[in-house]
Order: C-alpha cells, then sequence, then structure tokens
C-alpha cells in the first residue's frame, strides 16, 4: 500500500506527485528520496519508516512512498510499477517516456494512476481495460505517418494495429463502424471475467496469433565453446471476436514435453492456469485487441545448430602479393523452402587494423555468394547484407571475401622518388579517400577510448520458422451464443536476440 | 501541443484571474480555458507549490458547481484531496458538494467521492464516509467498484481510528463471508481485514475458517491478477492448515499460479507455498521443479523485479539442509550489463550454491569477475573466493591456486584484496602456508590500504619462522608506525609482542620498545595506549628485576595462544528463517534481518501451531515421483478424471479438432498427386457432371 507516488526526473526533481492517503507535505518526501538515493543498492530503500521503491526507467524515476508497517508486502508494488510504466508507453504510443511526455500528459497520467490505483493498491494495470474509462487522447508530438488516424476520434486503438491490418481494414471499410460500437459498448470491470466486456461485436470474426521467437546465441568461436544458446518466444495475440468465445490452442511442445514446456513459460491473466497441468491445450477467453498470451524462454541443446551459423573466420596473409584476405562463410540453419527476410551480419574490423598494416589508398575489395557487403569504415566493421538468403539445413553455405592491400614498402618508396624526380604532379585519385577518413575518425575516437568487442554479430528475421521447433497444432474458436465463423491466422518468426555473436 | 507552458510555477492571482475571466461566458472556448487553468494548478501541485494553491479554495469551489465534466470533477476531487492536510475552513462548505457528488448516482462520480470523503482527515468527512461506505456494503445491488472502494474507504478509517475498527472490520467481515457476493468483493474484502490485522499493533492472527479460506482458493482463476496476488498473499499465515492433507490440498491450489505472467502474482503464490511446506509430511519433486523452474523464468524480467526474485531466492536457499529450490549455477551468472545491485545479489547466491560438485564451474565464473573492469566487482568477486575457501574444506587448494593465479596479474587493488583474504585463508589452514607465504611476501612493498596492511602484518608475525628475513619485513612497516591508520597501529602493536616473545633477540626487544614508548607516549589514542600498557606490563612481568612472576613461556601462551578456528555458516539460525520466510516481500525479508533486529518494537513472527505443524523442516522428505495421489483423496479423483476426458484430443477420430498441420498435409498430397492422375480422375468427374444432370434431363 502506497502512500503517495512521484514520477521524478533524472535530477530527481518531482514531475508527477499523486498523495494517495493525504500525509503532510509530500514533496518533501521527494526531496529525502533525493538525499537516500544515492547510497541506495536496489529499488527498495527503507530509511527512518519510510520504504521507498522505485524503478529506473529511460531517466525518469518511478516512485511509491509507504510508511505504514514493515509488514507491507512490496512484492505487489514493484511489479505494479513496471506494469505502470509498460501502461504508460503504450498510452502514449512511444517507445520511450521522457520528461516531456510526462509533461505533456500529466492529466492524463493522474488519471491513469486513480484508474489503476485505488488507495494505492494497484487494481488494474490491462490496457485494454483501462483504455474503455479513460479516453483522453495522449498529446504526442505529431508524426506525420499517423496523421490520418489523428484525424479520426475513435481511432486510439486502431493506430495499434500493425500495418498488415490497417490496409485489411482498409479493404473491408467497416472496421471504424465497429470501433463506433464497440465504444458504446458497456465497458465495466465489475465481472467476472474482469479483462473482457460483454457485447462486443465484429462483422468479420478475426484471431491473430503472432510467435515470434527470439534466439540468443553466445559462441567463442575460437575455442569452439559454445556459451549460451536460448530461444526467447513470445505469443502475441490480437483479437477481433465478438460475444464471449473460447479459444483453444494445442501446442505441439505441450503434447510432447509437457512439465518442460508449463515449467519455463508465464500465461496471461485469461488463461485458465488450473486446467493446464491436466488439459493439453491452452483455453482461454481472450481480452480484446491486443495481448500477450504467453512468453516462455527455452533453453537448446549446446550442439543444436543456431539459425545463422559461423562455420568458418580466416585472415591470410599473403606476404608476396601484400595481401590481406579475409573470409567468413556462414551456413543457414531453418527450412530450405524459407529465406531469411533481413540478415545482416556485422564482421569488426579493429583488430585486423591493429594488428596489419593496411593501406588504405587502395581500395578494398569485395565479393559475396549473396548480397552485398558494406565497408563502415566509422564503426570499423564489414557490414554483410545477405537478405533473402535461402534455408537448409548444412546443405548450403554462404561465403564472403574481402581483400585488403598491405602496406607496401618498397613501392611506397619507389613512388616517392618517382615523385621526387618527375615535374609532374602526383596522378589524381578517384573515388573516397579511405585513408584520410580512417585517420579522421581514429583521431576522433581516441579521446573517447570506447569498449567495443570483437565479436561478430548477426540481426535475421526468418519467418514461418521457430527455432525451437513450436508449432500451434490447432486452434479452435468456440462462442456458445452466436456460433460464428471464425479465422485465425497464424504466424511464426524468429529474430536474433541482442545477443547473438561470435567472439572471433 | 505542448502543455509545458502549463508546467510552470503561478502566483495564485494569475490563476484566479484567469478562471474569472471565463466565468462569465458559458461557452465551448471558455471552458476549455478554466479547464487549462484548472490543470495549472495540478501542475502547480505536482511542483509543490501548496501555500500558493490553497488561496484558490473558494473559486475551486464555485467551478464545482458550475461544471459536471468528469474531468473537473476529477481535479475538483484532487484538489481537495491535495489540500486535506491544510484543514481549511472552506472544507465545511466542500463536504455538501461531496455528498452531492456521492449522491449523483454515476458510478464514477460517487466512487471519487468516497475516496475523497476518506481521504480527508476531518471528523465530519470521515464520519460521512462511514455512514456512506456502509450504506453501499449493506446493498446487495450496488456495482463492483464502488463496493470496493467502500471497503478501502472503511480500511482507511479503520487505520485512522483504532477504536472504531472492530466495528468498521465487523461489516468487511459480513462481505467476505457472504457467498452472494461477487468474487472480486469477496477478495477485496479478505484484503482489507489482513491489512488492518498487519497494521495493529497486536500479533494475531485473523483465523480464517477452513472453508472460507479453501473457497477463496476456489475462486482464484475467477479474479484480477492483483487480486490474485492479494489474495494469496492474505492466505499466507492466515489460515492454519490443521492436516497434511489441507496443506497438500492448498498447494495444489496455489501451483499453477506460479505459471502466471504478473510477477507479482507468481511470488505470492511461492510465498504461500514456501508457507505451507511447513505443514505437509512429504513433498513431492514435481513441486520443487515447479517453483525453481518458475523462479528461474523471472530471471528475464526488468532488473527490479529480477532483484525481487534473486532475493527470494537467497532465502530459500539459506533456509534449509534440503532445499526447496533446485537451480543450474549459470542462471546466476553475472552480466555485464546487469545493475550492480543485481551483481551483488548474483554473486552472493553464487556464494551459497557452491558445493564440491560445482566448485570448478564457480571458480572458472570467479576469476572472470575478478579482472573485471569494475573495480567493485572484482574486489568483491576475491572475497568471495577467499570465503569459499573457508567454508568448503575441499576446496582450499583451488581457492589458493586461483588467489595466486590472479595474484601475478600484480594489479593494484587486486593485490591489496587478496592479501586481505588471505590472512582469513591462511588463520583457517595454516598447514597451507608454505604453499604462498613466499609469494605473499613479494607484494609487502605494495600493499597500501589498511586492512591490506594489517593483514601482511599478521602473516608475516605469524609465519616468522619460516621467513628467515622477517625482521627487515617487519621492519618495513614498524618504521613508519606514527603515520599509520589506527587500525594498522593496533597490529603493529600487538604483532611486535609477538615476535619478541617468539624470537627474544636484542633487535626485537629494541623494537619492542620502541613501539610501546611510541604509543603510550607519542600518540593519544586512549584504547592504543592502554593497551601497549597492558603489554608493557606484561612484559615487564617476565623481567628478574621485576620479581619473575611470569616466565616468558607464559606470556608467549598469552600473547601467542593457539587462535580458535574460524568458520563461515552461511545459514541463519532456524527462528530467524521461520520469521523471515512469513514476511517474503516485506523488506524484512529483502534486507535479510529479522524485524526486531532492525526495529526492537516488533514483535517477531512465528509459525502458528498446528497438529500439521513439522518440527524438524530439514528432514522434509522430498519425494521422486508424483506423490499427488497420496496427497488428497478428492483432489486427486477430479484431476485424473478431467485428464481422462480430455488425454490427447488429437488421436480421437471422432474428435473435430483435428491437428491443422495433417489436414495441409492432405491437401499438399492432393495437389502434387493430380497432376500424374489427372488422366484417370477425368472420367469420374464426367460421370459426377452426368448424375447430375440426370435429374434434370
Amino acid at each position: 500500500m502506497s502512500s503517495c507516488v512521484f514520477i521524478l526526473d533524472e535530477q530527481l526533481n518531482p514531475l508527477i506527485l499523486r498523495n494517495l492517503k493525504s500525509i503532510a507535505h509530500p514533496e518533501w518526501y521527494a526531496l529525502y528520496f533525493k538525499r537516500v538515493h544515492p547510497q541506495s543498492r536496489g529499488p527498495v530503500i527503507y530509511s527512518k519508516g519510510i520504504i521507498y521503491i522505485y524503478i529506473l526507467r529511460d531517466g525518469l524515476y518511478f516512485v511509491s512512498v509507504s510508511n505504514g508497517g514493515l509488514r507491507f508486502n512490496l512484492m505487489g508494488i514493484l511489479a505494479y510499477l513496471n506494469d505502470f510504466h509498460a501502461l504508460l508507453v503504450k498510452y502514449l504510443k512511444v517507445n520511450k517516456v521522457d520528461r516531456t511526455g510526462i509533461i505533456d500528459n500529466f492529466n492524463l497520467i493522474y488519471e491513469l494512476f486513480d484508474e489503476s490505483l485505488d488507495y494505492g493498491i494497484p487494481q488494474l494495470t490491462d490496457y485494454n481495460i483501462i483504455r474503455d474509462s479513460i479516453k483522453i487522447e495522449a498529446n504526442v508530438p505529431k508524426v506525420p505517418s499517423n496523421s490520418q488516424a489523428d484525424s479520426d476520434e475513435e481511432s486510439g486503438p486502431e493506430i495499434l494495429q500493425s500495418k498488415e491490418n490497417k490496409d485489411k481494414a482498409d479493404i473491408h471499410g467497416f472496421r471504424d463502424d465497429e470501433q463506433y460500437i464497440n465504444s458504446f459498448v458497456l465497458r465495466t470491470t465489475t465481472q467476472a471475467i474482469s479483462w473482457r466486456p460483454k457485447g462486443i461485436y465484429y462483422t468479420k470474426n478475426e484471431l491473430f496469433v503472432d510467435i515470434i521467437e527470439r534466439q540468443s546465441y553466445l559462441m567463442d568461436f575460437k575455442n569452439s565453446q559454445v556459451r549460451q544458446t536460448f530461444v526467447y518466444g513470445k505469443i502475441n495475440c490480437r483479437s477481433y471476436l465478438s460475444g464471449m468465445p473460447i479459444v483453444r490452442v494445442c501446442i505441439n511442445k505441450m503434447l510432447k514435453d509437457k512439465d518442460l514446456f508449463l515449467g519455463s513459460s508465464k500465461f496471461h491473466q485469461c488463461v485458465s492456469l488450473e486446467s493446464l497441468s491436466s488439459q493439453d491445450y491452452i483455453e482461454f477467453i481472450p481480452p480484446d485487441g491486443d495481448f500477450q498470451l504467453c512468453e516462455y524462454k527455452l533453453k537448446r541443446h549446446i550442439n543444436d545448430s543456431p539459425i545463422i551459423k559461423l562455420i568458418d573466420y580466416k585472415i591470410n596473409e599473403r606476404q608476396k602479393k601484400h595481401r590481406l584476405h579475409l573470409s567468413v562463410t556462414i551456413q543457414p540453419h531453418f527450412k530450405a523452402q524459407n529465406s531469411a527476410t533481413a540478415l545482416k551480419i556485422h564482421i569488426p574490423t579493429r583488430d585486423l587494423f591493429q594488428n596489419y598494416k593496411i593501406d588504405l589508398t587502395k581500395a578494398p575489395r569485395f565479393k559475396c555468394d549473396h548480397g552485398s557487403v558494406f565497408f563502415n569504415l566509422s564503426d570499423e566493421l564489414l557490414l554483410w547484407d545477405a537478405q533473402g538468403i535461402k534455408g537448409g539445413h548444412g546443405e548450403t553455405s554462404y561465403s564472403m571475401h574481402v581483400e585488403f592491400a598491405l602496406f607496401d614498402e618498397e613501392e611506397h618508396a619507389r613512388k616517392l622518388e618517382q615523385i621526387k624526380k618527375s615535374m609532374d604532379p602526383p596522378p589524381l585519385r578517384e573515388g573516397a579517400h579511405l585513408e584520410e577518413l580512417y585517420a579522421q575518425v581514429k583521431s576522433n575516437k581516441e579521446g573517447k577510448g570506447q569498449f567495443q568487442s570483437n565479436a561478430i554479430t548477426a540481426e535475421f528475421e526468418v519467418p514461418y520458422y521457430t527455432s525451437s521447433g513450436l508449432r500451434v497444432e490447432y486452434l479452435k474458436i468456440s462462442e456458445e451464443n452466436l456460433k460464428y465463423q471464425s479465422f485465425s491466422w497464424v504466424r511464426y518468426k524468429t529474430i536474433n536476440d541482442t545477443e547473438y555473436a561470435y567472439q572471433v | 501541443m505542448s502543455e509545458l507552458r502549463l508546467f510552470s510555477k503561478c502566483k495564485a492571482y494569475e490563476i484566479r484571474a484567469e478562471l474569472q475571466q471565463t466565468n462569465i461566458k458559458k461557452h465551448r472556448a471558455s471552458a476549455t480555458k478554466r479547464k487549462d487553468a484548472l490543470r495549472k494548478i495540478i501542475a502547480n501541485l505536482s511542483m509543490g507549490n501548496f501555500g500558493e494553491m490553497a488561496l484558490l479554495f473558494p473559486d475551486v469551489l464555485r467551478f464545482w458547481q458550475v461544471e459536471d465534466d468528469l474531468e473537473v470533477k476529477r481535479i475538483c476531487h484532487h484538489y481537495l484531496v491535495a489540500m486535506a492536510p491544510t484543514k481549511s475552513g472552506h472544507f465545511a462548505t466542500a463536504l455538501s458538494m461531496v455528498l452531492e457528488d456521492f449522491n449523483s448516482g454515476t458510478e464514477a462520480v460517487q466512487i471519487l467521492a468516497l475516496r475523497t470523503l476518506s481521504s480527508v482527515p476531518l471528523p465530519a468527512y470521515l464520519e460521512e464516509a462511514s455512514k456512506c461506505a456502509s450504506a453501499v456494503l449493506h446493498q446487495h445491488s450496488e456495482p463492483e467498484a464502488l463496493k470496493k472502494a467502500a471497503l478501502y474507504a472503511l480500511l482507511r478509517l479503520a487505520q485512522l481510528d483504532s477504536e472504531r475498527s472492530q466495528l468498521l472490520m465487523g461489516i468487511v467481515g459480513k462481505v467476505l463471508q457472504s457467498a452472494k457476493e461477487k468474487p472480486s468483493v469477496r477478495a477485496h474484502a479478505l484484503f482489507v481485514l489482513y491489512q488492518e490485522e498487519e497494521s495493529s499493533s497486536e500479533t494475531r492472527t485473523m483465523g480464517l475458517g477452513r472453508d472460507l479460506c479453501l473457497s477463496m482458493l476456489e475462486l482464484l482463476p475467477r479474479l484480477n491478477e492483483w487480486d490474485n496476488g492479494r489474495v494469496l498473499d492474505a492466505l499466507t499465515a492466515n489460515y492454519v492448515p490443521q492436516t497434511h492433507d489441507d496443506a497438500h490440498f492448498m498447494i495444489d491450489k496455489a501451483l499453477p499460479q506460479l505459471q502466471h505472467a504478473n510477477t507479482s502474482v507468481v511470488l505470492n503464490a511461492l510465498k504461500l507455498i514456501v508457507f505451507l511446506t511447513n505443514y505437509v509430511d512429504r513433498l513431492s519433486e514435481s513441486i520443487v521443479k515447479q517453483l525453481s523452474s518458475s523462479v528461474i523464468s523471472l530471471l528475464n524480467k526488468p532488473p527490479e523485479l529480477q532483484f525481487l526474485v534473486l532475493r527470494n531466492v537467497i532465502l530459500l536457499l539459506l533456509g534449509r539442509e534440503k532445499p526447496l529450490l533446485k537451480v543450474d549455477v549459470p542462471y546466476f551468472f553475472v552480466e555485464f550489463n546487469d545493475p550492480i545491485y543485481i551483481k551483488d545479489t548474483k554473486l552472493e547466491i553464487l556464494y551459497l550454491l557452491a558445493k564440491e560438485d560445482n566448485l570448478a564451474q564457480i571458480f572458472q565464473e570467479l576469476k572472470e569477475y575478478a579482472t573485471d573492469i569494475d573495480i567493485q566487482m572484482s574486489r568483491k568477486a576475491i572475497r568471495a573466493v577467499g570465503n569459499l575457501a573457508v567454508k568448503l574444506k575441499n576446496s582450499v587448494d583451488e581457492c589458493i591456486n586461483l588467489l595466486l593465479d590472479l595474484l601475478d596479474f600484480e594489479v593494484e587493488y587486486i593485490v591489496q584484496e587478496i592479501i586481505s583474504v588471505f590472512k582469513n585463508v591462511l588463520r583457517r589452514y595454516p598447514e597451507k602456508s608454505k604453499l604462498c607465504l613466499y609469494k605473499l611476501v613479494r607484494f609487502t612493498d605494495s600493499v597500501q590500504e589498511p586492512e591490506s596492511r594489517s593483514s601482511m602484518i599478521w602473516i608475516i608475525t605469524q609465519y616468522s619462522s619460516q621467513l628467515p628475513n622477517y625482521f627487515e619485513l617487519f621492519e618495513g612497516f614498524s618504521n613508519n608506525f606514527l603515520e599509520e591508520s589506527l587500525e594498522v597501529q593496533f597490529t603493529i602493536l600487538s604483532s611486535t609482542v609477538k615476535l619478541f616473545t617468539r624470537h627474544p633477540t636484542p633487535a626485537t626487544e629494541k623494537l619492542c620498545i620502541n613501539i610501546l614508548k611510541s604509543s603510550t607516549e607519542k600518540l593519544d589514542n586512549p584504547d592504543l595506549r592502554d593497551r601497549a600498557f597492558m603489554y608493557w606490563r606484561l612484559l615487564s612481568c617476565t623481567q628478574k628485576s621485576g620479581g619473575n612472576i611470569l616466565t616468558m613461556d607464559a606470556v608467549r601462551e598469552v600473547v601467542d595462544g593457539n587462535l580458535p578456528l574460524i568458520t563461515l555458516n552461511s545459514r541463519l539460525d532456524p527462528h530467524v528463517i521461520e520469521e523471515l520466510e512469513l514476511s517474503i516481500g516485506t523488506i524484512v525479508s529483502i534486507y535479510l534481518k529479522p524485524v526486531n533486529q532492525v526495529f526492537r518494537l516488533n514483535k517477531p513472527r512465528v509459525l502458528p501451531k498446528s497438529p500439521a505443524l513439522n518440527s524438524d523442516k530439514d528432514n522434509l522428505e522430498i519425494i521422486a515421483d508424483d506423490t499427488r495421489s497420496h496427497s488428497s483423496s478428492f483432489t486427486d479423483d477430479s484431476s485424473l478424471a478431467s485428464r481422462r476426458q480430455s488425454s490427447s484430443p488429437v488421436k480421437k477420430m471422432d474428435d473435430y479438432d483435428r491437428p491443422a498441420e495433417v489436414v495441409n498435409q492432405l491437401k499438399l498430397k492432393r495437389k502434387t498427386s493430380s497432376a500424374t492422375s489427372l488422366l484417370s480422375r477425368k472420367p469420374s468427374v464426367l460421370g459426377r457432371k452426368l448424375s447430375m444432370k440426370r435429374p434434370f434431363g
């Protein structure tokens, strides 16, 4: 139970200050927080009978103050602050809530606090429900892209829809009407099923299920040692279903190794958790609109190949020709009929430049089996954009070669000599002067002393494929009263985690 | 439109001017202007400009009556609550307006009014609040949200006025008991009772009945996520299972909640289950597995939530001989981008998890941390290695080797830390001194910090017999005795005496006298002086002239006797553990300090007695197979039955839920076969066309 909640900016000055228990002088608590915060470790601070619980997001502090007993259970509050931040992000429709975002919407934020907290006790933080009772439009700087949506008053949820659905809505042209109808539906949280109001209606009943897996993989390529291999999965749903439908989703993982899957997954509140252990499917009454049905984290076996596997990384120095040859070979591991919609491989060149004397006056040469190679001088990396490579399981591999010229002292001396002797001006060079750029970049960086790893990283996106092999076996939507025909769409996608790297 | 312009400190008269200027006309433009002015008040309240804003009370009241916009109402109520501490005279007039709002019939406004009534600590308001709230609760037809607000209003009243709390809680109790109420209202009633009992000074439990408790558990799936968490929390320790079966049943009910996406539900379920494990006769391994995996899967939440989870892990690991969690070590390896408090906690967990079988892994990891860029981290890692050496006897050699390896880096702070740590290691295992003594002594000149200096001095003195050049080494420290910090001075003083008693040579004698003289005459710390005098007298007793009361051996016995063995015990007192487990999720368990240690007045909590209580927690059996069949007869039947009904819907032919994949395959097959059997199919198509035509023809 918190007595008061704050949102503080980076300097710990209050932006939002909601006094929940009419304590005297709440601003003093904010001042005192300023004092105790520096010595703190962790998100809970206890000092002189005051318990501060805070989270730090994008430089803003979300603080709850409570001066009740020591026995009060702060787990709920901490989780609430986290969820509240997520709610705010959704409301403001931004990726990052910042100081101006808070100030511009302070009235909205007060209402959100009022709605989500009752006497300092978290009540609900579900965006889909709250947006029915608080209809204030977020005051955000307008981006041209959604100006069309802004012109429409009822378009709050519309903006959230992905592009694909937006197109769909335009085609059918009835989505707006539905929004209009559904905005009059009596929406209260006072039902057995608190996340779904009664009387929702859509002419076309659809359920979109997106299964997105992020693969994290860390490997020490030199010692061929796998450090980490995980799959973080999310099942995101978007429902446009009328009435009170019951959805059953059967996932192949639940048929095979149920305990393992259940042990590593967390479900949305709409899933009846009790039935999970006795049934082979996930049964739920979906909330309206977007929600995350489930998230899971699965371990993979060390010998399982990652989606993009590095099989070769070589640096060859040819002394005689004064060339340095670098080659990278990768092997895709996903269904052969699919292709990666995005694939970018970053190869760091910092070590290369440190260990060899590379002559940038001669342009480096690039060659690759697929896509194109870019040389990013300022970030000191080679970018191999191999978008659209086909899948396979070890049969195919793609490689990329780069050749740098090494500094040739003899030649250099000869040239200098020539220039000295001849009366002609030195020959004109065409194209970019890489060595000058490099020197410039180098001098800029010197002061900072940045820490950069020498790891080959990959960014990819592979559709129609889950690296864990998870699949929806069947999906059934049933509505007792309306008995409508419904459409369900299931999509799979695997993308890279931020931790996907080969250390070389 | 940026609202930055609203967000600046204003004087009261500025806003008043704005309010009045638009007061006369009542069309739309002025309405938005008025709203802006009101918003400005709220913005100023946020910035703590209370004094100025208090002057606007009458103006705000005037608007209250005029406007019926919900947003304006909200702002007015907000203003009223924010002004509550001032206890201004205007509250009397405001009361009637609040009451009017309460009787307005609109749910949202009613809730606002009720909240305001109970939030303004004036007798008149509180009186009205209790009247309104009990009126709401007595009627069955009132909406749920309003009832919730009423329940909380009663809680607030009870906390403000403890004399009436008995009466008010009686009303809440009735709500809780009545089965006709909606689940979430009952959940709130339970929570309100729980809160009231927590905040009261006496340590009594609510003493819920068995039926009530079980029915609340049954309600869980029908509740909102936050309510779920609260019910689980409220049930902990408030109903004491009387039989093992009860406890098993409750655990079974709480287990599914571990799967919830909301962290607070999971942690509260964990809390309840940990409490209940005190009342069972055995635990099945699947429960342990489920607990562990749910804890692990919480570790990819944001750092603040991770922190909560990790603190709980520590507690559960500390608690028992056979811990309730079985977790793999690598989950707790520190990541470079963890905030410092997570790093600390993870290090602590690694230290607790260390056992013979995973030691190699942990050492490898600790070694990496020790060479981390983060100095704090590397110091802590070295500390942990040293402590592990003391904790686990079989690991000493590895620890020492690791520390000596690290010493080779010759990084200043690493050396400091290792020397400090070695004191304890060598004290615990004197026999290992040969291995490392010479290497350590090489760094005599580089130790800077008081702790490592005194540690080095101690090492030199203790193993002087193995060091031929101990005297020179020691002199290096004693020569600037006067400049040392107090801690080092103490060590030098006692070490010189120790050295002298061990090796009574003229040189040590001279040094000893020097030090004693300096500490009694030149330095003015009374403790140091006293200790020096004590040593001096002790030594002079052995002198011939002093009557020779004591022999040199006797003095040596006193000064340089056998040191008691040090041990490190990572386990806490069982009573403390018991209390901490009961208060999972409060600051008590986060700081891992029992209440009465920090706050004297609080009484410690104990597990309530019950025939089912396990007196010996360490012997709680964890059974490999699923024991649910033993646990409670009635749950078992139901779960089996449901399992039978729904066992793999895929296999049954009569089930229409055929897997989508299979259907698609059939389609595909047809397509591929159609090309080859195009000819053969043609006649049949023809035949069908013919047969269709027949009725017409």
